[in-house]
C-alpha cells in the first residue's frame, strides 16, 4: 500500500464540486475501496465542499480534499472556511444539516479546526484491504 | 487560484507512475495510478519525495506545470509522446515558456533525476527543471458536471428528465426549470431522475421547493426514482417519505 497521501486544492466555486468529487472518488476506488463506499464518499465530499463553498462569496477561498491511506481504511480531510453545520437551502427546519448527512455515511466523521486555520471535517473510509 | 494536486512521499518500495489525462483542466487533476514500470510512463524514483502537478486554466489553454522534487536516482528514457513539444526550464529560472503540443488525450512522460529539484526531462537525458507546456483546448466548454433537463408530457403528466448531477452547481438550473414548469400550469409534474447519476442536498433542497411551489398551486410532483445515488440521498435523509417515489416513469404513469 502507498505510503503516500493525495491532496487536491480547488477554488471554492461551485464549477469545482464534481472536480473535488472525482478527485475522492478515484483515489478511493484505487485503494480498493467497495463501489457504495465510494459512491458515499463522493456524497461526503460534495456536502463538506459545498459547506465551505457556499459561504465563499467569490473571494479566495480554497478548498482542500485530502486523502491518506492507512492500512484499512482512507482517512478523508475536507477542508475549508465557513459552516457545513448549516443545512442546505430549502431543508431548513426539516432536513439534516450537511454534517449530519455526512455522520449518516461515515459515523466518526468530526469538525475541527484546521492545520491552516480553517475548518476540516475528518472521516474514515473503509477499504477492502 | 490555480487548482494544484500534490502526491507527498512516492511508494518507497518501488517505482510507481503517474499518468494524467489532459483532456480538460479538470480531468487533468486526476491522476491515475499505476504500479507497472512501462516505457513511456512517468516513473518516479523511490527518493522522490513529493510530485506537484499544477494545472492552470485558461480561456482557451491550459498549462500544466510538473515539479518532482527530491533526491534522484537513474533516468528512465524519455517518454513516446514524440506528438509534444516542450520547453525545458532550468531549476534556477521561475519563468516559464509555453510550448504548443498536439491535441492528444493522453499524455505520458518520464522523468529523470537530479537531486535537489525538478526532475522533468525534455528531450532524452537533457535535464530541465520545470517542465511546462500548453495544450489547447477543444473549444471554449468547459468539462464541468452537466446538467440536462428535457420536458415531455404523458396523459396529464408533465415529465421532466433529468440527466447528470445535481450539486450546488447545476441544481440552480434544476430550479429554475421546476418554477417555470409549475408556474406554467403543470399540475402533475414528474421529475425523472433514472438518469441521474449524483445528487446531494443541494438537489434534495430545489425538490421539497418544488413540491412546496406545486403543493400551493393545487398540484403533484413526483419522482422517478430507481436504486442508485439519488434514492440513497433522498433515504438518508427521509424525503423518501415525503415525495411520491416510483421506480421509473412508467410505474409513475401506471399510478
Amino acid at each position: 500500500m502507498n505510503g503516500g497521501a493525495f491532496s487536491l486544492d480547488v477554488p471554492a466555486e461551485p464549477l469545482n464540486l464534481g472536480t473535488a468529487r472525482t478527485f475522492a472518488s478515484r483515489v478511493a476506488a484505487h485503494f480498493g475501496c467497495a463501489d457504495d463506499t465510494v459512491l458515499d464518499l463522493k456524497l461526503a465530499v460534495s456536502e463538506a465542499c459545498t459547506g465551505w463553498i457556499a459561504v465563499a462569496q467569490g473571494d479566495e477561498r480554497v478548498v482542500r480534499v485530502f486523502v491518506r491511506p492507512d492500512i484499512d481504511h482512507l482517512r478523508v480531510e475536507v477542508t475549508g472556511s465557513g459552516s457545513i453545520g448549516a443545512a442546505a437551502p430549502g431543508l431548513e427546519g426539516g432536513g439534516p444539516t450537511r454534517l449530519e448527512l455526512i455522520r449518516s455515511l461515515f459515523p466518526d466523521a468530526e469538525v475541527g479546526p484546521s492545520d491552516d486555520g480553517g475548518v476540516a471535517v475528518r472521516f474514515s473510509v473503509p477499504t477492502r484491504g | 487560484m490555480t487548482p494544484r494536486l500534490r502526491i507527498v512521499s512516492a511508494d518507497p518500495s518501488g517505482v510507481r507512475s503517474y499518468r494524467t489525462s489532459s483532456e480538460s483542466p479538470f480531468k487533468t487533476c486526476h491522476p491515475k495510478v499505476s504500479s507497472t514500470r512501462a516505457g513511456g510512463q512517468m516513473g518516479v524514483s523511490p527518493s522522490v519525495h513529493s510530485w506537484t502537478s499544477t494545472i492552470v486554466p485558461s480561456a482557451a489553454s491550459f498549462i500544466v506545470i510538473v515539479e518532482a522534487f527530491g533526491e534522484a536516482e537513474s533516468s528512465w528514457a524519455l517518454a513516446s509522446s514524440t506528438a509534444i513539444r516542450r520547453s525545458s526550464i532550468e531549476s534556477t529560472v521561475s519563468a516559464e515558456r509555453a510550448a504548443t503540443l498536439a491535441a492528444t488525450e493522453r499524455r505520458m512522460w518520464t522523468t529523470s533525476g537530479r537531486a535537489g529539484t525538478a526532475t522533468t526531462t525534455g528531450e532524452a537525458g537533457e535535464p530541465s527543471g520545470t517542465e511546462t507546456y500548453t495544450r489547447r483546448s477543444a473549444g471554449p466548454e468547459v468539462l464541468a458536471i452537466q446538467l440536462e433537463l428535457e420536458t415531455r408530457t404523458e396523459g396529464d403528466w408533465t415529465i421532466l428528465d433529468v440527466v447528470g448531477e445535481v450539486d450546488l452547481y447545476t441544481a440552480p438550473s434544476l430550479r429554475d426549470k421546476l418554477v417555470s414548469l409549475i408556474d406554467g400550469g403543470a399540475m402533475r409534474l414528474l421529475v425523472n431522475l433514472v438518469g441521474v447519476g449524483f445528487m446531494d442536498s443541494s438537489g434534495l433542497g430545489v425538490l421539497v421547493g418544488g413540491l412546496k411551489r406545486s403543493k400551493e398551486r393545487g398540484g403533484d410532483l413526483a419522482l422517478a426514482c430507481p436504486e442508485g445515488p439519488p434514492l440513497k440521498v433522498l433515504s438518508i435523509t427521509g424525503l423518501d417519505k415525503v415525495f411520491p417515489v416510483y421506480r421509473d416513469v412508467a410505474s409513475a404513469l401506471r399510478s
